[in-house]
């Protein structure tokens, strides 16, 4: 659906370019100037490869003196083993734990009190189950911890120099680590994010556990949406690890300790592994000398192994519905390839004809005609380096049901591969998907990460630019083709909630 | 790869999640902007009712920051919108900005829900969706969808409590033909009947699902309890939706959406004249009002204080505390920012967060704060906790503040967060669109015309005493609402904390409410 941009920043002379070509494209369809516009885009991005294989991407955009910074680091819920899931997400959280010199005023005392800690640890099954002697050792350890740790200081320090929007995210295969600073402060920056990378300390970890368990409560064991999302993903997925939640299974969180996360970081934040990425106001002579300095400190390692299992083929449609005491929906998970498969920009064309806007047919037949739903969309996920899902969510109306949504649905869905996008259809899906992705990098922080993440996870961050100019190109047939062979039952997930009466 | 990222769990809540659909949508990010005038966290709630002593390290390798202002954030100097008005009052700002081929309008007027009708609840609201969403002009509500969607254009609308209005983006080269269409949407609305339907159909879906979301029952009955049935805490039902008809919608048009008490913004690659063109051409001729808006209506008196329940099978409790608290600029608003900042709404910078979330592990969100509101805004607590800590965490929220009431925080804590402040001011300036906004939603507001310029001195001048002063004389604990959403089996721990001397909640009243679409009082 259109939405008017909450918050626009300007986009850099180069987009403007591709603005104006875009906008010639859709009257006079011609390609080749987006082409050349595109790359005028790539010509105004510095990138660089330390010694170490850290990759950095600086781009200059004119704003108020301030830019985004980010540290993007290609680990998720996909690398995680089976009784682990959680450990990456956790291990963002404790990345704001501060360091060796940040958060403490004692690291030499606190660090035998922690390997004390993590003894006790070793031989409760994770702290869950502490014998009388253990829980006397275990709280004298964290009296005398208390007096020494200085709670949030590592987070404190960025926010008295101005930080905005500081925060992480972790997904299915990145771990994202944020903020926005006035220019003044970005040496402190380099400085503050190397020295997390190189000297992050496992405090206060037993404490984070315990919010990360109330995260898990909040997202999903409340929220009828995000419950159902995490149980669609354990049957549209059989052996991938994207069946796993990110956010780790409850008893799988209960049982992590820091020595755990500390092996964990050792194998996945390395180097290689890693792409810095500033947007706004940059000087890159200047700025790259510092970013030599500190992030060169980190130590050179080899390139991380990854042994992701393949999933099976799908030999007919899946469902599974939950029932707790909320109103109904439903999501249709239909599997599909993912980018650089040259399928990829067509479905996301398909999808976007298919439930992106007020005349869309799956919103004018739901929404608007029979008013069977409250809502219709569309997503594709749950990750991006594997191959992943199409997934259609609308919330039902009351009095109806979701196997009635799930009729219209399929009906739409029949006539439109019967029929295929109309001329008008394929034009307005390719602008409407240009002008999100300029609206999307208008802001510094999502130019920031995406092309960041589009370097470590496709080798190359002009991934994202020549997704978009495939998107362009997109034809009719292209479209039929691809409703055709991903549009169909045999490989779907229906998800549903049910009202428990 | 639609977007290079998947969905994604954020340390914080409600930052860059793309499926916005599995995490609701409401972020405490909006309660924790560093900008004064968006900074109203009640709008927020307002929204959901009617619609639906820090010690340094010595061996530091990072330097400890600056704590004063930095240079090229001081010397930093935003541009100043152009401003002019119409005969009829309309107020209009504009600042170009080449960069792009896009034009971007927002108009603002003042008036909204406080100022409308006791019944049907929500018709303000349903005015001003529908002004987009049921036509416009001489285009029917399809023709003006099809004509949007293949414009790539937005045009958007809605009214709110204290304000409302449009909104358009589009290509520089569509802006005489959007432009039109925007003014046809604000002026000259249709209402579609079966439009009307539709929208009414979705709002009582939304009504059936308040109960799906712990938080947004617990806003809804601490709100309600706040306000009770005056214009700030009315809760809309099913028979207020079913109420609603197409005359109402065309009387509140003729009395909210007027040039006089409003602010039209415009910015992006268009010239000036082309503007002033546009402007005088579609709203010259849109007629003044006589009278000016009224004050807005009063607050009733104090609730009652006491502890609420709903009991509702949640994994963990919902909490929401306070009372009744102040209108906007007191004398000693720059205090209360710091004060904010100190106590709860700066995230990880507040006593709130580090002590039960960091310390104690109790919660993954917990955040408040003096949230000034129009007449009187409310002073509260949010907190979300397992049920089994329910008790420590209130307890613990509450032993915040009493240090705050009985000990001045540390200069060195002060400073720390007038650094804050100052150094993260900029960010309301980052953009042209940003600048035009915030100047427009000022002026709106009633905002002193040098609130910018004064701002930063102000927050400097704040010192440990005035700090203490806002906790000591604009909170009173023992006036507290106290609402708590969860399982029954929360219910026994507030009743014994309710007889425990040591408690803050001793003696509290403590009730029953149930919540099916609505709030009940048992």
């Amino acid at each position: 659906m259109k939405q008017f941009p909450g918050t626009s920043r300007r986009l850099g002379r180069v987009l403007l370019v591709l603005l104006v070509a875009f906008a010639a494209m859709s009257r006079v369809a011609r390609a080749d100037e987006s082409s050349s516009a595109l790359a005028d885009m790539a010509a105004k991005v510095h990138f660089y490869t330390l010694d170490n294989g850290l990759r950095v991407i600086l781009y200059n955009r004119g704003t108020a003196p301030v830019f985004a910074g980010a540290v993007v680091v290609r680990v998720g819920g996909s690398d995680e083993s089976v009784g682990q899931t959680g450990i990456s997400h956790l291990f963002e959280h404790m990345a704001f734990k501060g360091t060796r010199t940040v958060g403490t005023k004692n690291y030499a005392r606190e660090k035998e009190l922690l390997e004390r800690l993590e003894a006790i640890a070793a031989t409760s099954n994770a702290a869950q189950q502490l014998s009388e002697d253990q829980k006397r050792a275990w709280e004298e350890t964290h009296a005398e911890l208390r007096s020494i740790w200085i709670s949030d200081d590592f987070t404190r320090r960025y926010g008295q120099l101005g930080a905005v929007g500081q925060n992480a995210t972790t997904d299915k295969e990145f771990t994202k680590y944020f903020v926005n600073l006035p220019r003044s402060a970005f040496e402190f920056w380099c400085k503050m994010e190397a020295d997390r990378l190189l000297n992050p300390v496992m405090r206060q970890f037993y404490q984070e556990r315990d919010v990360v368990l109330e995260e898990r409560r909040m997202r999903f064991e409340d929220d009828p949406g995000g419950r159902l999302y995490e149980l669609l993903l354990g049957v549209a997925y059989q052996r991938h690890p994207y069946r796993a939640p990110v956010i780790g299974y409850e008893q799988d969180l209960k049982g992590l300790t820091a020595t755990q996360l500390d092996t964990f970081r050792k194998r996945y934040y390395v180097p290689r592994n890693m792409v810095v990425s500033i947007v706004g106001r940059v000087e890159p002579e200047e700025d790259m000398k510092l970013i030599r300095r500190y992030f060169g400190a980190l130590p050179a390692a080899p390139d991380v192994e990854r042994r992701v299992l393949q999933e099976s083929p799908q030999e007919g449609e899946r469902r599974v519905s939950i029932k707790m005491t909320a109103s109904p929906q439903i999501v249709i998970a239909y599997r599909k390839v993912n980018y650089p498969d040259p399928d990829d920009a067509p479905v996301s064309v398909m999808a976007e004809i298919l439930s992106g806007g007020r005349i869309s047919p799956l919103y004018t037949e739901l929404v608007k005609r029979r008013q069977l739903t409250a809502d219709i969309s569309h997503e594709e996920g749950p990750g991006v380096a594997y191959p992943n899902l199409l997934m259609f969510s609308a919330t039902v109306k009351s009095p109806h049901t979701t196997e009635e949504v799930l009729e219209a649905f399929d009906a739409v869905i029949a006539g439109f591969r019967r029929s295929g996008p109309t001329p008008e259809q394929l034009e307005i899906a390719k602008r409407s998907i240009g002008m999100d992705y300029l609206r999307h990098l208008q802001s510094s922080q999502s130019l920031a990460l995406d092309f960041a993440s589009s370097e470590l996870v496709y080798g190359s961050w002009k991934a994202s630019i020549k997704w978009y100019d495939e998107v362009m190109k997109v034809t009719h047939e292209d479209v039929r083709r691809v409703a055709e062979k991903y549009l169909v039952p045999e490989s779907r997930t229906i998800g549903t909630v049910e009202r428990a009466s | 790869m639609r977007k290079v990222f998947g969905y994604s769990i954020a340390r914080l809540r409600g930052v860059s999640t793309s499926r916005t659909q599995w995490v609701s949508a409401r972020s405490i990010s909006e309660l924790l902007m560093r900008r004064p005038v968006c900074r109203v966290p009640l709008a927020l709630l307002a929204l959901l009712i009617v619609v639906g002593g820090c010690t340094r390290t010595k061996a530091v390798v990072v330097a400890p920051p600056p704590l004063t202002r930095a240079d090229e954030v001081s010397a930093f100097k935003p541009v100043k919108p152009e401003r002019w008005v119409l005969p009829n009052g309309l107020k209009v700002y504009f600042v170009q900005d080449k960069e792009l081929p896009l034009v971007r309008g927002q108009l603002f007027i003042r008036g909204g829900s406080l100022w409308g009708p006791a019944k049907p609840v929500g018709v303000v609201g349903a005015m001003g969706d529908l002004m987009r969403l049921g036509g416009a002009g001489a285009l029917s509500a399809d023709a003006l969808d099809r004509e949007l969607e293949k414009l790539a254009a937005g045009i958007g609308s809605s009214f709110g409590a204290e304000f409302g209005g449009t909104s358009f983006s589009c290509l520089v080269s569509d802006f005489e033909r959007v432009f039109e269409i925007f003014a046809d949407v604000t002026l000259r609305p249709r209402f579609e009947s079966d439009k009307i339907s539709l929208w009414k159909g979705q709002a009582l879906e939304g009504i059936r699902r308040r109960k799906d979301d712990p938080r947004t029952v617990t806003s809804i009955a601490f709100m309600s309890l706040m306000y009770k049935n005056s214009p700030y805490g009315r809760v809309v039902n099913d028979e207020d939706v079913t109420a609603i008809n197409r005359p109402q919608l065309f009387a509140l048009h003729d009395e909210f959406v007027r040039p006089d008490e409003a602010i039209l913004v415009v910015t992006g690659r268009v010239e000036r004249d082309a503007v002033q063109r546009a402007v005088e051409r579609r709203f010259g001729a849109w007629a003044a009002r006589g009278s000016a808006l009224p004050p807005a209506p009063p607050v009733g008196a104090d609730p009652k204080p006491g502890i609420f329940f709903v009991g509702l099978p949640f994994a963990q409790a919902s909490v929401q505390m306070g009372q009744l608290g102040l209108p906007r600029l007191t004398s000693d608003y720059p205090a209360i920012e710091v004060f904010n900042e100190i106590f709860g709404s700066s995230g990880f910078g507040s006593r709130l967060m580090n002590r039960v979330r960091t310390e104690l592990g109790l919660s993954y969100g917990v955040y408040g704060g003096i949230s000034p509101g129009v007449v009187r805004g409310v002073n509260y607590v949010f907190l979300q906790t397992k049920v089994e800590s329910v008790v420590p965490a209130i307890e613990e929220s509450f032993a915040v503040l009493k240090t705050l009431q009985q000990e001045p925080a540390p200069l060195s804590e002060i400073r720390e967060r007038q650094a804050a402040i100052e150094n993260s001011f900029v960010f309301n300036f980052d953009s042209v669109d940003d600048i035009a906004v915030r100047t427009a939603k000022l002026e709106l507001l009633r905002y002193p015309a040098d609130y910018d310029e004064t701002y930063l001195s102000k927050i400097q001048a704040v010192d440990p005493e005035m700090v203490r002063t806002v906790a000591l004389e604009r909170w009173d604990p023992r006036t507290f609402v106290v609402v708590v959403v969860g399982d029954e089996s929360a219910y026994s721990s507030l009743q014994k904390a309710t007889e425990n001397r040591e408690s803050p909640l001793y003696q509290f009243g403590l009730q029953k409410l149930s919540f099916d679409r609505t709030l009940v009082m048992q």
